[in-house]
This record gives structure tokens, C-alpha cells and sequence, in this order.
């Protein structure tokens, strides 16, 4: 299961996605794509996920700002992925972002 | 220039590259501060040099840099293990730096709890720090080498977020690492971006037969024997990996690859030896007595790295299997055996709680009569614990650590050495709060107290009777006998009943 973390998202919101994410998983791995603007600071909110996870691997990846509208038009098949929308996105790459996510079939949006 | 290229640098600071003067429990010395002698003699006493070869390849690397080795060369990469002193000669031109710790900011037990009390940073800190700090690496690091951590530390990065970013590590790997090392070093030659974060899940721990053997020899000459715990304490994360023994034949061609490099004593590794393909939690005589023959076949001396004490008593008391361990050890080259155990709690409601198969396949009830009985095998038989405490469990109460002081009063008779730890959240319990020095009562002073006077009492017999009785260890028995003169000394104040009349609970 993939999730793409855009921009600033709330530590509660993530916090009870986490959650959700690791007491139901949908297969053994999770994959968090975190869109942001090079800086480390968000490891601190995924600590509570990384902490909280036993059984899952997990991976997270570090992504540009600018790539998320590419990475999700690339995008096959999404298959109870998520996107977490947050804060500090420019508005156009927000308006791209709502536009490719209609496209794709089984991509939950959830704004934090 | 050194006619030797390696595009994968493997290395470490020096308080984990060294054998530690061939005695691993010397190695715990890194992980407090200097204290009552100055730090290069400290560190000298810890860690000394390791031997390397005219490539600064050293003699001795520590086991887990040298399965990542393995890992790498088996796959046709350039990868090699190179001592921290010269590690120089080949960054400008390696493509990533891959580097494995035990505790990288002396976050663990007993590192975290001499930082407490001491209120100086140990050593091993320090020395990884400086290691971090080097010009050569950031020089590196601009011209756009790759730094990859993992080992049973990776956790601790998470708490060190500044740090992971300010010494620009690109990932953290935090699990079992021989397969996915390969799929990580594939990214760095293809030029890809790696991941930051890796968490191995235990569905993705390597199985038996994608471990591979070591190539070179590793520290002490420890040999891993089994991965895995099925115990399920709650506060341990080994416990969270699968099962796994490994095979005789292939414990057999590390320790031939131990004995060709000059390496003639050595340490089994497991998290329980005596589970060694066991029936469940009950230790079967066979496969640990062949495990045995096969170690002593190559080895003049062993040590367990960690047993349990439900594991000792079972095994003696049905089978005694420890008096035939013995029996088949003893000879002119060893005459007795360490081994590392956890007492962890006195308390049987807290071993209910949070390590209810601990004392397994005996009742958690019997925690106690366990441990004692278990230490009285040991005595009787010349295997000296190091033992660990854990204050300030989830859950646990000012009756529960009473309990524990009950159980260390029963056990000052048993040779051993007792050291009380905090608890660190890892394992299940890994989302839960530290333990810190502000959560101290003045029960936790009082087993921190009979921890330090059964310690220093044994130790004087131990270091006496057992330890470094070779000549050319003098220096360092000297040096360890003045420091156990100075601990003695400098503890007076804090051992007095007055000090704890004095203490004032938070």
C-alpha cells in the first residue's frame, strides 16, 4: 500500500491514518511517498508511525514538491492508496494534483 | 593512492571496530564516559586498535558489518570492510559509505544510564561523532557519496533527526539488512534515489538460506548459531524476527573461516543458546551437545553471548546438560565460560506482565526460584553472568522493584556480575516513554546500590580467579584492577545509607 504525503500535513491527521494503516494493512508493506521541500522535520511526525508499526515493512521515500502530479499520472493501478493533501502547496501544482487524482480509480484523498 | 578500490566503504568508530583486547565484555567499557583516568586511556582499555592488513582491511570486524560484506560480494560489488583510520584513502573515490553500530548515540542500555547518572557523554558517542565529523567524509559527501546506516541502532536515528540531516546519511536501514543491502547498493550505482527509511518487517527477514557465510574473520571470533527469539518479551525486539537456527554446516565454514584468519577463541551468538533446536521453548541435548563438539573442534575457547536462566535450569535439572557442556569444554586451554542473561525483574507480577514466557517452561509465578536456581547452576559450574536489571518497566510499581532487591539479596552468593539498566522503549514496547534519571525512587537507588556492591565484590574475584591470566595481558588487568580501586573509592558516599536518607523522590 502506498501513501503520498503532499506538502504539510497535520501530525494528528497522519498520526490516525497511521493507525489505521497498521492494525488493518492490506498487504505486508507500506510504502510513504512524502512530498516536501527537502528538509528531514517530517521524519518527526513519522516517528508515531514507525513506532507504532511491528509488522510492516515500511519505507519511506523523499520526493520534490514538484514531481507529485508525475508521480501519480505514472501511476498503473492504485489499489487503496492514499494521498494526504496538507498545507503550504502552491496552488498550481494543488490544482494539477486535484485534477490527476480524479483520473485515478481507488486513490482515497484525505486533507490534512 | 592505493592500488585497492572499493565503491562500498564499510566501516564503523573505533569503539566497535576492535577486539577489545580479545575479551568482549571489555567492550562495555565504551559505553560509559571516562571516568578517574583520561579518555584515550579509556578508550585504549575499550577499544583498542584492531590489526589491519596494508589496505587498512582489519584483522577482526565486527559479525553484522561482515554479513553486509558477504551480502555485497556475493552480488559482484566492490565492498569491502575498512578500519575507521583509513577509510581516507578510498572516499574520493567509493560511491557509498555503509556504516553499523550498537549504539550510535549511546541511547541503549547501560550507555543511556551512565549518561545519566554520570551526566557526561560516553564514549561511544563521542567517538561516532568524531567519526561523522571527519573533513574527508564531508568532503565526500559534496562530491556525492552515499551514507547508509543500519545495525541494531538504526532505531535511534529517529531521535536524532538533527543529526541524520546535519552529516547528510541518506538512509537509515532499521532490520535484518543482507537482502535488501543488495537492492540499495543497485540504486547508488545506477545513480537512483534511495529511500530514507527502511523498516525490514519480520515477512522480510532473510531466510536460512539467504544469510550468507562471512568471508573474513569476525570479532572475538563470534559465530551466529540462530536469529530469532520465541520467548516474546515484551521490551526486546529481537523477539519480533522469525525463528531461524542456522545450520551446523554452515556454523562450521564461519568458524573455519575464524580459525584460517588466526581467530582461536570465539563467542556463540543467540539471543538463548541452549534453544539451539530446541523443542519450543525446552532445550534438546543433542543438537546443543553436537553444537559444542563441533565449536570446541575449532575453537580453544568459547563463550555464549546470551542464555536464558528458564533455559539453564531446564536443561541441567532434566538432562544435565550443563555439567556435559562442561565436561566436554574443560581442558587445558578453558575452565570456565561467560555469558550475558537477563533477570530483568524480581518481581513475578511484572515478569506476568511484561515477560510472561521468560521463565518458560517454568510459571512466571517461579520467576524468582528460576533465576536463583539458574545461578546456582552457573556457580556450580564456572559460567559467570553478567546479568541485567531493567528499572522502570511499563507498569511496574515501588512492590515490584522490593521484589527485586529480595531476589539480588538471594543472589549475592552466585558468582556473577549484576547491572541495573533504564528502560529503553523498544520492541512492543517501543511507543512507550523512557526511563529517566527524573522517574528515579529511592527504591531504584537501593538495587542500583546492591547492584554495584555485588558487582564490585565478585569482580575483584572474578578478575582474580578467571579473567586475563595471560601475561601479556597484564597492562590491562592492572589498568581494569585501578579502575575497580577507583569506582570503590568514589562510590563510598553513594553507598552509605546516609546518601539514600538524603534522596529525594521527584
Amino acid at each position: 500500500m502506498r501513501v503520498y504525503i503532499v506538502g504539510d500535513v497535520d501530525s494528528e491527521v497522519l498520526y490516525n491514518i497511521s493507525k489505521r494503516l497498521i492494525q488493518h494493512p492490506q498487504d505486508n508493506k507500506l510504502e510513504l511517498y512524502v512530498y516536501t521541500r527537502n528538509s528531514l522535520r517530517y521524519m518527526e511526525k513519522l516517528r508515531d508511525i514507525i513506532l507504532n508499526n511491528i509488522l510492516l515493512g515500511l519505507v519511506i521515500y523523499e520526493r520534490k514538491l514538484d514531481n507529485i502530479v508525475d508521480d501519480l499520472s505514472k501511476l498503473n493501478e492504485c489499489n487503496n492508496d492514499f494521498v494526504l493533501i496538507g498545507k503550504d502547496i502552491p496552488q498550481e501544482i494543488l490544482d494539477k494534483l486535484r485534477k490527476v487524482i480524479k483520473e485515478k480509480h481507488g486513490l482515497e484523498v484525505i486533507d490534512g | 593512492m592505493s592500488e585497492f578500490k572499493v565503491d562500498f566503504i564499510i566501516t564503523t568508530d573505533r569503539t566497535m571496530m576492535s577486539n577489545h583486547h580479545g575479551k568482549e565484555f571489555l567492550g562495555f567499557i565504551a559505553t560509559g564516559p571516562p571516568i578517574g583516568m583520561p579518555e584515550r586511556l579509556w578508550l585504549w582499555l575499550a577499544a583498542p586498535k584492531v590489526k589491519t592488513d596494508k589496505y587498512g582491511r582489519p584483522k577482526e570486524a565486527p559479525y553484522g558489518l561482515r554479513k553486509i560484506e558477504a551480502a555485497l560480494l556475493n552480488h559482484g560489488f566492490k565492498a569491502a570492510i575498512i578500519d575507521p583510520d583509513y577509510i581516507g584513502k578510498y572516499l574520493h573515490e567509493a560511491k557509498a559509505l555503509l556504516i553499523g553500530h550498537h549504539d550510535y548515540f549511546a541511547l541503549c542500555p547501560p550507555s543511556s544510564e551512565w549518561w545519566y547518572i554520570t551526566k557526561k557523554e560516553p564514549i561511544n558517542a563521542r567517538s561516532f561523532r568524531r567519526l561523522m565529523e571527519r573533513e574527508e567524509i564531508k568532503a565526500a559527501k559534496k562530491k556525492g557519496l552515499k551514507i547508509i546506516v543500519g545495525g541494531p541502532a538504526a532505531w535511534q536515528w529517529l531521535w536524532r533527526i538533527d543529526n541524520w540531516e546535519k552529516w547528510g546519511v541518506d538512509t537509515v536501514v532499521d532490520g535484518e539488512a543482507e537482502k535488501v543491502i543488495i537492492d540499495l547498493a543497485q540504486k547508488v550505482i545506477d545513480g537512483e534515489s534511495l529511500p530514507r527509511y527502511i523498516y525490514i518487517s519480520p515477512h522480510d527477514a532473510p531466510q536460512i538460506n539467504e544469510i550468507p557465510v562471512i568471508k573474513y574473520a569476525s570479532v572475538n571470533g563470534l559465530i551466529e548459531i540462530m536469529r530469532g527469539c520465541p520467548r516474546g518479551c515484551k521490551f526486546c525486539s529481537v523477539t519480533l524476527r522469525p525463528l531461524r537456527y542456522i545450520p551446523l554446516d554452515i556454523i562450521e565454514k564461519e568458524l573455519q573461516i575464524n580459525v584460517k584468519y588466526g581467530i582461536r577463541e570465539g563467542i556463540i551468538h543467540s539471543e538463548d543458546v541452549l534453544l539451539y533446536g530446541a523443542e519450543g521453548i525446552k532445550p534438546r541435548p543433542e543438537p546443543i551437545i553436537r553444537l559444542h563438539r563441533l565449536v570446541k573442534k575449532y575453537y580453544k575457547v568459547f563463550a555464549w553471548s546470551h542464555a536464558s536462566l528458564s533455559a539453564i535450569k531446564y536443561a541441567q535439572e532434566e538432562y544435565k546438560l550443563i555439567t556435559k557442556i562442561a565436561e566436554l569444554s574443560y581442558d587445558e586451554h578453558q575452565d570456565f565460560w561467560g555469558v550475558e542473561v537477563g533477570i530483568e525483574t524480581g518481581s513475578p507480577k511484572l515478569a506476568e506482565k511484561v515477560m510472561p514466557a521468560k521463565a518458560a517452561p517454568y510459571s512466571a509465578r517461579d520467576w524468582p526460584n528460576v533465576v536463583e536456581d539458574a545461578f546456582a547452576i552457573m556457580h556450580e559450574h564456572k559460567i559467570i553472568p553478567a546479568a541485567t536489571l531493567i528499572l522502570g518497566l511499563p507498569g511496574e510499581t515501588v512492590d515490584d522493584v522490593i521484589a527485586t532487591l529480595e531476589l539480588l539479596d538471594r543472589l549475592k552468593n552466585y558468582r556473577s556480575l549484576i547491572v541495573p539498566m533504564f528502560f529503553v522503549p523498544m520492541g512492543v514496547f517501543k511507543n512507550r516513554d523512557w526511563f529517566k534519571r527524573v522517574h528515579l525512587k529511592r527504591e531504584h537507588l537501593e538495587v542500583m546500590r546492591a547492584c554495584l556492591l555485588h558487582s564490585l565484590n565478585w569482580a575483584e574475584d572474578i578478575l582474580n580467579k578467571f579473567y586475563m591470566r595471560s601475561p601479556l595481558h597484564l597492562p590491562v588487568k592492572l589498568l581494569l584492577r585501578a579502575f575497580l580501586m577507583y569506582v570503590k573509592i568514589k562510590s563510598r558516599k553513594y553507598i552509605t545509607n546516609e546518601f539514600l536518607e538524603t534522596f529525594t523522590p521527584s
